[in-house]
This record gives structure tokens, sequence and C-alpha cells, in this order.
């Protein structure tokens, strides 16, 4: 016996009959294919099983699958034992499997045999062009999986590198073989390639193999041919390095003109399907709603058409913004979005929509088409609202259908004013008073701090007054004299009392004064001496005089000094 | 003098209020055009007022001048952007356009910068930005009699202040040329005359952004960044200025009197 089950299963059942029989899904089947025999036993104690030898097929040795199952009938409970075994078919013809064995119950049953057919593998078609270029360290394939195809119909390119084992290739992005007559799908086959590697035996020898995957669309009917692939690398291989330039030969695929459309035919051609969705079952008349007609199939998603949607009663319907689906994974596809408003209350049917495409398994046109919607529309809204002007809150209106009503002003209205003005005041007069404030409060503490300059600054002034003073007083001559002495004082920061007429001669001439300036308070002094030591008064046209002389000479004091200042 | 002047102002403002007061009467008569003619005479003595803009507005939609009723909510809410009722009527026109397309959007530095100040109006934000300016001048004058630093710091948030609300100010007050279009299926090409091929078309209603305006054609940008050049002349610009848009409802009172201003 050969072929035991590890597991047996150890029953305790009511008498029953022990059973083995085997199936197959179907009576064909194809060389090279692995199909697989199910093998059912029935019975309580299964303790093994003898798989047969089959001409023309190997039977593999151990199950692909199992299980068991109980069953009550009539108060009988029997049970099964369900084997999977594969087989692959060597040769084509009529095959005979053998019939199965078991031991069940401790009795041994076999099963019937089985008469299969096995067809040839269908051949590929002939769609490969094969460049080894000298060696069989490296060598580059192209191929297509279709040598014939309708116009627009999809065709798969693939472009594969063959890197034997132990090459180390370093190679640069690849292009494309020229296309003419060919719309392709912009691809990132670079990264494509080193997503998709494998590795594969051929002729004995190991490779690594880097396919880079094109669709196709023929753009035109004819021969169109595929050129030749170039694909440049730098292999390493027992120690030396070289360039390497690896080059396909060019092939042609026969692409068959599409049969007279149809009315509303799309332009696509593949396996399409349509649906639509609303973005909301319900809204309000006039609140638009979006309906998203989505087409998708393995055709060219740049040639999908837009979905014509017929006219519906009492919908406003816009232009579709049309968005692309990735092209990465699944059946390309677009979605063209409506913005529909209705314009009615009540249930509006949206009928289905039709997408006419050429397929070219059928080689006929198809439509496929979306289940119908309804969208259910809720009368405007009429409760009442504010309408808010400017001014405030001012009356109300049903709205909804129509526009809010206008508003009286509250305020009185007025021609603009001119804001260039304004706005230079408002921004200069704050810098100018700060300025201003600046400056007052830079002199204030000056006067606080600079002795020298608080009696400098209001020198003259005093001066006169004290002068005008002296007219009245009884002693006129004295009043001068501090009038005077106390001018030149606060002038130079000096000690008010103590100076003669001399000591003011000298003093003027260690300020470099010029004498036609210093000469006049010399006069004034010495005339305001003899006055207060002779204990005799001036006369008041004397004082007039004095007071004159007094005044001129401060004011020329003054100017004097200002310009020594500021010279 | 002063009394004069004061009297002269309020008999001037009593005319004003009259006209306006005009306009709304025709209007609640359903005599629309008279309504234009009397709203758009307030519009070109320089009234600037959003509840006259606002039912200009109206008086235009029910004039079936879509463009120009979007026009002038437009300018409403360029004079009071909390104006509820015009940005109401205003999405009620702009949904029965062909394209209901979006408010081109200001420049991103000003999106960035000033997204808080939308809802203030000009003249909010201009007395905002002279009173931040003149307490700054305040805070530094005393803070020159007196130093101290939270002086400083409040001179700092001040001029901060004042600096951003100028910026607003400025910005409301010369906003990005938007213009609307008045002529369903204007062609917008790609290059400037009649010769170049159309990029796409301008419908009535449609807002647009001027990028630049040469020998009569406008250089306009839609929200979603289309280019292309139209004529003038089948643009109305919300200002400011607020020029009458040059339209099929424009009554010829009207013409005549902004033919006396120029």
């Amino acid at each position: 016996m050969r072929g035991c089950l590890p597991v047996l299963l150890a029953l305790s059942l009511s008498s029953y009959a022990a059973t083995i029989s085997i199936s197959t899904e179907s009576q064909t089947f194809t060389k090279g294919v692995p199909f697989i025999v199910e093998v059912v036993i029935g019975g309580r104690e299964v303790t093994g099983i003898d798989l047969p030898e089959c001409e023309g097929a190997s039977i593999g040795r151990a199950p692909a699958y199992s299980s068991s199952a109980f069953q009550d009938v009539n108060g009988t409970i029997t049970s099964t034992i369900t084997l999977g075994y594969n087989v692959t078919p060597d040769r084509a013809g009529a095959i005979v499997i053998p019939p199965f064995k078991a031991v069940a119950d401790g009795e041994t049953v076999s099963s019937q045999d089985l008469r299969i057919t096995v067809m040839d593998a269908p051949k590929p078609a002939d769609s490969t062009a094969r460049s080894t270029s000298g060696d069989r360290a490296l060598f580059t394939e192209i191929k297509t999986d279709k040598l014939e195809a309708y116009q627009g119909e999809p065709i798969i390119l693939t472009m594969e590198v063959w890197i034997g084992e132990g090459a180390a290739v370093r190679y640069e992005p690849t292009g494309f073989p020229e296309l003419t007559g060919f719309y392709a799908l912009p691809r990132d086959v670079a990264s494509e390639g080193r997503a998709l590697e494998r590795h594969e035996t051929r002729d004995g020898r190991n490779y690594k193999v880097v396919p880079f995957v094109q669709i196709l669309f023929p753009a035109q009917s004819g021969e169109l041919r595929i050129g030749p692939w170039t694909w440049s690398c730098s292999i390493a291989f027992g120690g030396r390095a070289r360039s390497r330039d690896v080059k396909t030969n060019p092939f042609s695929i026969n692409v068959k003109p599409l049969p007279p459309p149809p009315q509303g035919f799309s332009g696509s051609v593949g396996k399409y399907q349509i649906t639509s969705s609303l973005s909301a079952p319900s809204t309000d008349v006039g609140v638009p709603s979006m309906l998203t007609v989505n087409v998708s199939g393995n055709g060219n998603p740049d040639a999908i058409g837009l979905p014509a949607l017929p006219a519906i009663d009492g919908l406003y319907i816009d232009e579709p913004k049309r968005k692309d689906n990735a092209i990465s994974a699944g059946p390309a596809g677009q979605d063209f979005v409506f913005k529909i408003t209705p314009q009615r209350a009540g249930d509006i049917e949206i009928p289905a929509i039709s997408y006419t495409y050429f397929d070219p398994e059928l080689g006929s046109y198809q439509t496929a088409q979306t289940n119908p919607l309804v969208l259910l529309v809720r009368g405007a809204k009429k409760e009442e609202q504010v309408v808010v002007g400017a001014g405030g809150e001012f009356k109300k209106e049903s709205l909804g259908s129509d526009i809010l009503d206008i508003v009286p002003s509250t305020r009185t209205l007025a021609p603009e004013h001119n804001l260039t003005v304004p706005t230079m005041l408002g921004f200069g007069a704050p810098v100018v008073a700060y300025l201003a404030f600046g400056i007052a409060l830079r002199r204030q503490r000056r006067f606080a701090t600079d002795r020298a300059y608080a009696r400098k600054y209001g020198a003259l002034k005093r001066a006169s007054e004290l002068l005008e003073k002296a007219r009245q007083s009884r002693k006129s001559a004295d009043v001068l004299y501090h009038a005077v002495t106390g001018y030149v004082a606060d002038e130079f920061d000096l000690p008010e009392t103590g100076m003669t007429s001399a000591e003011a001669r000298l003093f003027f001439s260690s300020q470099r004064v010029p004498d036609d300036i210093a000469e006049p308070f010399h006069k004034i002094l010495k005339a305001c001496e003899r006055a207060r030591y002779a204990a005799s008064e001036l006369s008041a046209d004397e004082v007039d005089a004095l007071i004159q002389g007094a005044k001129t000479g401060m004011e020329r004091l003054d100017q004097f000094l200002r310009q020594g200042r500021a010279a | 003098m002063i009394t004069a002047l004061m009297v002269s102002l309020s008999f001037c403002a009593g005319a004003y209020d009259d006209a306006f007061q005009r306009g709304n009467t025709a209007y609640e008569q359903g005599d629309f055009a008279a309504a234009i003619a009397s709203y758009e005479q307030l519009v070109a003595e320089g009234v600037v007022d959003a509840d006259v803009f606002y039912n200009l507005g109206n008086a235009y939609y029910r004039e079936n001048n879509l463009g120009a009723a979007i026009m002038n909510y437009e300018r409403a809410l360029q004079v009071a952007p909390r104006h509820s009722a015009a940005l109401q009527n205003l999405e009620y026109c702009v949904a029965q356009t062909q394209h209901q397309w979006g408010k081109p959007l200001p420049p991103p530095w000003q999106e960035g910068l000033l997204m808080w100040h939308d809802n203030w109006t000009p003249g909010a934000v201009y007395r905002l930005a002279v009173l931040c300016w003149i307490a700054f001048w305040a805070v530094l004058a005393a803070r020159l009699w007196k130093p101290n630093k939270h002086l400083t710091q409040a001179a700092i948030v001040l001029a901060l202040a004042a600096a951003a609300f100028a910026t607003s100010a400025y910005a409301k007050f010369h906003p990005p040329l938007i213009a609307v279009g008045t002529r369903d299926n204007t062609p917008v090409r790609f290059g400037l005359g009649g010769e170049d091929a159309t990029s796409f078309e301008l419908m009535q209603g449609d807002r647009v952004v001027i990028d630049a305006r040469r020998q009569g054609w406008a250089q306009v940008r839609t929200i979603d960044g289309e280019r292309g050049w139209v004529e003038e002349s089948a643009l109305a610009l919300v200002g400011p200025p607020y020029t009458q848009p040059a339209t099929k409802a424009a009554p010829a009172n009207v013409q005549e009197l902004n033919e006396s201003n120029v």
C-alpha cells in the first residue's frame, strides 16, 4: 500500500457500508496544466488509501486538500472524507485514470476508473522577438500579448532584460522602441521594471528578469511596426566590465479597422462599465446636487468619451467636470461630475445613461448602462427671513426662489470724502507732535540741568526788563548797573556781583570781544559808578541815553556771541 | 460761512437721500429702469454706500442683467463685507450663471497675512490704523517723558497693530481688479487681439481678475487659474473706481449724466 494518509479517522458509527468514488470538474484538460481529482471515501474508519500509477499523467503523492463531513440521515449517521489530488497530464490524447483504492472499516474498496481527454496546449501567438546579442550572459526580449488587434484595442508590450546568474549589470533607465502609429500610455517604466523583477531558469541557466511593461493603443489600421529596442548597460562578468548595447529585432502588429460605428459610439475600445451616483438622494429646489458618472474599463483612459446625459425635465444640468482615475492599478476610468439643479419639487428620475463601446474580444459594439436614479426634490424654503442691510434689519421676504428685497437706508447718504488730507493729517500730525514734544522736553531738561544755558537763554530779556525799571526807579544808576552787570554775568555764566567797569573791560578783552562792542559797557558802568559813588542821581536824559546805549550794546554783544557760537 | 457750509452740506445730503428714496419707490412700483437711473446717479456723484450698491444690484437683476447685478453685489460687499443680504443675493445670482465660478482669490500673501480682516469694512480698518498710529506716538512720547519697559512693549504692540491695520486698509482700498462678464459666450483668447485661438468662453456673471490691460483688451484670470485676453467692453469692473457698467440696461438719462460728469 502506497500513499498512506497521515491522519486516520476513528469513527463510531452505526452500520454503514464503506464506499469510494473519484471525479473531476471536467472531462477535457490541457497538457501540462494540473487539475484536481477529487476522491470521496465513505466509512466509519479509513486506515489508508492507495494511489494508482497513471500512464500519461502524474498524480501528486500528497493531497492538495482534505475535508470530512458527518450526516444524520433517518437516524443513521454517515461520514465522508474528501481528498483532492493534483494530476498533471504529460501527453495529449485519451487518458484513463485507474481506480483509487482505500481501506475503510477493515475492508478494501475500489473506485471506478476515469476517462479524460487531454488537449495540446494552445500555441502562444508568435509575437515574441528576441535578441541574445552574442552570449547567454545577457539578452533582451520584447513581445506583445497579441499580433493582431483592432484599432484602439489595448496591446501589452513587454520588454524584458534577462541577466544571467553571476553577471553584475549597471544600467540606465530604459527608453522605448520606435512606436509609430501607436498611442502609448505614459508610465514610469524604469521603476516599474525594478518592482516586477523575477527569477527564471531558461536552458538550464538561472536568470534575473527585469520586465518593463507598456500599454499601446493602435491609432490607425494596417501593419504597424514596433521598432528595435536598444538597451544599454555596463556588464561585469568574470571580473571584466564592458559596455553592451543589446538590440531586439523589429516586428509588426496587424491592426484591423473598426466596423462602422453605431450612433452614440463613445470612441472607446475595450471592455467598459458605467455607474452613476448622486451626492445626496434629496435636495431642495434651486439647491444643486452632484451626479457622478463613472466610466471604467481596460481601454485607453484618455479616449473615454463624455457619456450622453439626456435632457431631464425639471433639472438644469451644467457642463460636467472630468476627474481622471489612477491608471497604475485596476481598470482605468474617468468620473464625469454633473452639477444638476432641480427647478421643481417632487421626484425627478434620472434615466439610465448609456455608454457604447467596441468590444474587441466579441468583435462587436456593446452598450453598457447605468441604473436609473431618483432625486427627491423638496419644495423651496418659504420661511420668512430678515433682510439685513448695512444699517441693520429691515423687512421680511420669502426665500428660496427669488432674491431678497431692496433695503431702505437708515443713514444719511453723502459722497465719499477724499481721504488724502485726513490720511496725511492722521499719520503726519502725531509725528510732528511727537517731535515738538521731544524738543520741548529736551529744552526743559536742559534748563533744569544746565545752569549756564538757563542763564544765557533769558539774559537779554531779563536785562531789558531791568532797564525798563531803571527808567522809573529813583535809584536808576543802581538798577542800570545791576541790569548791565547781570546781563554780562548771565551771558558768560559769571558771579553777578563785584564787577567794576575796569574788570568788565579786562574781562571783555580776555574774551576777545571787540572794543567797539565792549566799550559801551565800560562807559555805562563807569557812569553808573560815578553816580553811585558821587551820591548824585543821573538826570532823566542821562538815564535814557544810558538805557538806549545799554540796549544797543547788549544786542550787539548778543549778536556777536551768537555768531561766535555758530562759528 | 461755516453755517452756510453746514446748511449746504445738509441740503446736499437730503438730495442724496431723496434720490435713493426715488429709486426705492421706482423699484417697488416695478419701474426698474428708473430705479437703476436713480441709484446710478448717486454712484456717479460719489456716493459709496453698500445699500445703494445692493439695491442697484437688485434692480439690475430685475432687468435680467445678471452681470451688472453680480458686479453691484460685489461692490456692496467690498464696502460692507458683512452685508448678509448682498451675500445671499450674490450667491443666488452666481448659482444662475452658467459656469458658477467662484470669486478669484486674492494673492497668497494677502490671504495669509490678512485672513483676519475679511469682515472688516475699509473705513473701520482705516480708522483703527490711524488710532493705533496716534496711540503709538503718544506712548512713545510718554516713554520719552518717563522711560518705562511697559511703555516700550506697548509701543511695539501698537506699532505692529498700526502696521497690520494700515496694510489691511491699503489692501481694502486697493483690491485686486475684479471684473464681471457682461455678455454670454465672450471668447477669451490666448493672445491679444482677435486673431488667436479661444482659450475659454466667458459667460455673463463670471468673475475674473484682471492682470493686465492693453489696447482695449484685458488679460483675465479665473479662479481655476485659466488665463486669456478678452475685450474690455465685455467686462464690468467692480472697482473702485465705481464706474457704471456699459450694459444693455443702462438708461439714457444715466448715460447723459455720466457724459455731463466727464
